[in-house]
């Protein structure tokens, strides 16, 4: 609301509040970059319970991930072992009003995903989250260890496509390693850097500097009427 | 009736006139029961078969046909737009989710009314939360399995440890037929869980995981004080879940003295007279894990299928006798002290 009000006053921001909010609901993100041809693991939802057995079918059947459309940190990340978990699942949360979406288990990439770093179109650095007591969530807020790792050039090219579909500059990507390519879990907004186990640790570089100087360039590109977004592909 | 009244009122207007009271009527009439629902169900048509070979009149009232007002010493209720006032000389009620909320508030309306209900909205509503129901059920030393619940992440590794740690239960405060029962094979799992309901203000508790009875309880229907049926639920495929509804297969199973004892304790500390009563064998005894007030009873897996029962006339005939012993001024709840027997 805030950010939406800085830019009804002209002021440069560096990602618009329609680009955040976009992300906030992953599977409102899911299905942009359906349309952007992302590849992501299959997902579904389904609202009433005739519409469950399809949707389970859908997503590959069971294992399947359960998820809050809004989550963050791995919180309402679950696995569901069985189709009787999965449906559990979706009657206990249909009960409350709560949103959430059915996601293939890639069982391949259990317990470890890659988080690519971006920023004004660029990778700035990518590293490997694991989870290290079995946990299927590799997310550094439960535990999960991180490394430095390179990626490939298809990687890197669907993590920017992401990033681009939805029109951020700063971005987390996750993806993971499934035996058919990189599949993008979810796409940050607002991640966090600062830390040993993150970016500027892991890289040893000034990370919040390299965003403020991008706020700069931005605003100067702004001023002179080039596009907020995309300054750099 | 009317032409009664028309031919004594030439003779005797006084005696005319006490037969338009409700009292003097009362003797002609059979008493007329209402099954007060939130679902159009097997069992209400079971109840309306029942009352046929009865001596009272029975009719389905659907909550949600209901309004009520709610006026200083003038309650009224409203059902399908016409007012209620003495239509009905007792009501049963069978209240289930969605419309729990809506249907406890009819009920308390009829009490107001001074109609004799089966079982007081009070009652059910201890049992429709079931930590709320546990807490009961601590204080008249009733065993169950440990339960816990915590608001702030501070506090969730201690609850956790009070219930024996992982593998452990996560229920929902207000569930039924097993949705919203999860188990959380570790720690983490368990906390994943407590974070997200707490996200949505949804209330759940942590419940010591008793392993040796994994996937089957015991179902005990108790009928105003006395155990009718019991039966076993086993799950047919793993789940840890007993429940019918999901899958599980009933059979008749006799239950020992002490456990009748503990399923007739804890109704009576619920001061419920209907009731199925859901208990597990542990290692230390039979544990009980809650307590239904709108239990199922007809179909194939119904204790009225099991032991070959008129259950439905069995309650019918409950709420009659409640109802004169009622006018006597005997209390609605407990007729009979199963446990001063």
């Amino acid at each position: 609301m805030v950010l939406r009000q800085f830019q009804a006053l002209d002021v440069y921001v560096t990602d618009t509040a329609y680009s955040l909010e976009l992300c906030r609901d992953k599977l409102r993100c899911l299905q942009y970059l359906m349309r952007k041809n992302v590849p992501f693991p299959t997902t579904g939802s389904a609202y009433s319970r005739v519409g469950y057995d399809k949707i389970i079918k859908t997503v590959g059947g069971a294992p399947l991930i359960i998820k809050l459309n809004e989550g963050t940190e791995g919180i309402g990340v679950f696995l569901a072992e069985d189709e009787k978990a999965a449906k559990n699942f979706l009657q206990t949360f249909k009960q409350f009003d709560v949103r959430i979406m059915l996601q293939e288990f890639i069982k391949e990439s259990s317990g470890r995903d890659i988080r690519a770093v971006v920023l004004g179109g660029k990778i700035i650095g990518s590293f490997e989250r694991v989870s290290q007591d079995g946990d299927f969530r590799a997310n550094v807020a439960l535990g999960g260890l991180t490394k430095i790792i390179d990626l490939t050039d298809e990687e890197k090219s669907v993590i920017l496509h992401a990033t681009e579909a939805m029109k951020l500059n700063m971005a987390g990507v996750d993806l993971v390693r499934s035996k058919n390519g990189p599949l993008i879990l979810e796409v940050n907004s607002a991640q966090d850097f600062a830390g040993s186990h993150l970016i500027e640790g892991l890289y040893n570089i000034d990370f919040a500097s390299m965003l403020i100087n991008f706020a700069i360039e931005g605003k100067k590109k702004f001023d002179k009427g080039e596009a907020v977004w995309l300054q750099n592909t | 009736m009317v032409a009664k009244y028309i031919i004594l009122s030439k003779f005797d207007t006084f005696r005319s006139f006490l037969y338009c009271l409700p009292l003097f009527r009362k003797q002609e009439v059979a008493i007329r029961i209402g099954i007060l629902t939130t679902h159009l169900t097997d069992e209400e048509d079971r109840f309306l078969e029942a009352g046929k070979n009865l001596d009272c009149d029975v009719e389905i009232l659907e909550v949600r046909k209901f309004g009520i007002s709610i006026c200083p010493n003038n309650p009224k209720i409203y059902y399908e737009g016409q007012r209620i006032t003495g239509e009905f000389d007792a009501i049963i009620p069978r209240i289930d989710p969605p419309h729990t909320e809506f249907g406890f508030m009819v009920l308390r309306q009829f009490q107001a009314l001074d109609v004799y209900v089966t079982d007081t909205a009070y009652s059910l509503e201890l049992c429709r939360d079931k930590l709320r129901c546990l807490q009961y059920l601590m204080r008249k030393n009733v065993p169950f399995p440990t339960t816990g619940s915590a608001y702030s992440k501070v506090d969730y590794d201690k609850t956790i440890k009070t219930v024996g740690g992982a593998p452990l239960i996560i229920k929902l405060n207000e569930g039924t037929e097993g949705v919203g029962v999860f188990l959380a094979e570790d720690e983490k799992a368990a906390k994943n869980f407590l974070q997200t309901f707490k996200q949505f203000d949804v209330r759940v508790m942590l419940q010591e995981f008793i392993k040796e009875s994994s996937g089957r309880d015991i179902r005990a229907v108790v009928l105003g004080g006395k155990v009718i049926g019991s039966f076993e639920r086993t799950s047919q495929d793993g789940d840890f879940r007993a429940n019918t509804a999901l899958g599980g297969a009933v059979k008749v199973i006799e239950i020992t003295e002490e456990e009748k004892n503990i399923a007739l304790h804890a109704t009576e500390a619920m001061k419920l007279n209907m009731a199925g009563v859901d208990i597990i064998r542990s290692k230390n005894g039979p544990l009980i894990i809650e307590i239904n007030s709108a239990q199922d009873f007809a179909g194939p897996y119904g204790v009225e299928a099991l032991y070959d029962i008129n259950f439905a006339g069995m309650i019918l005939n409950f709420a009659i006798e409640g109802k004169k012993k009622f006018d006597k001024g005997e209390g609605v709840w407990l007729q009979k002290n199963p446990l001063k027997a």
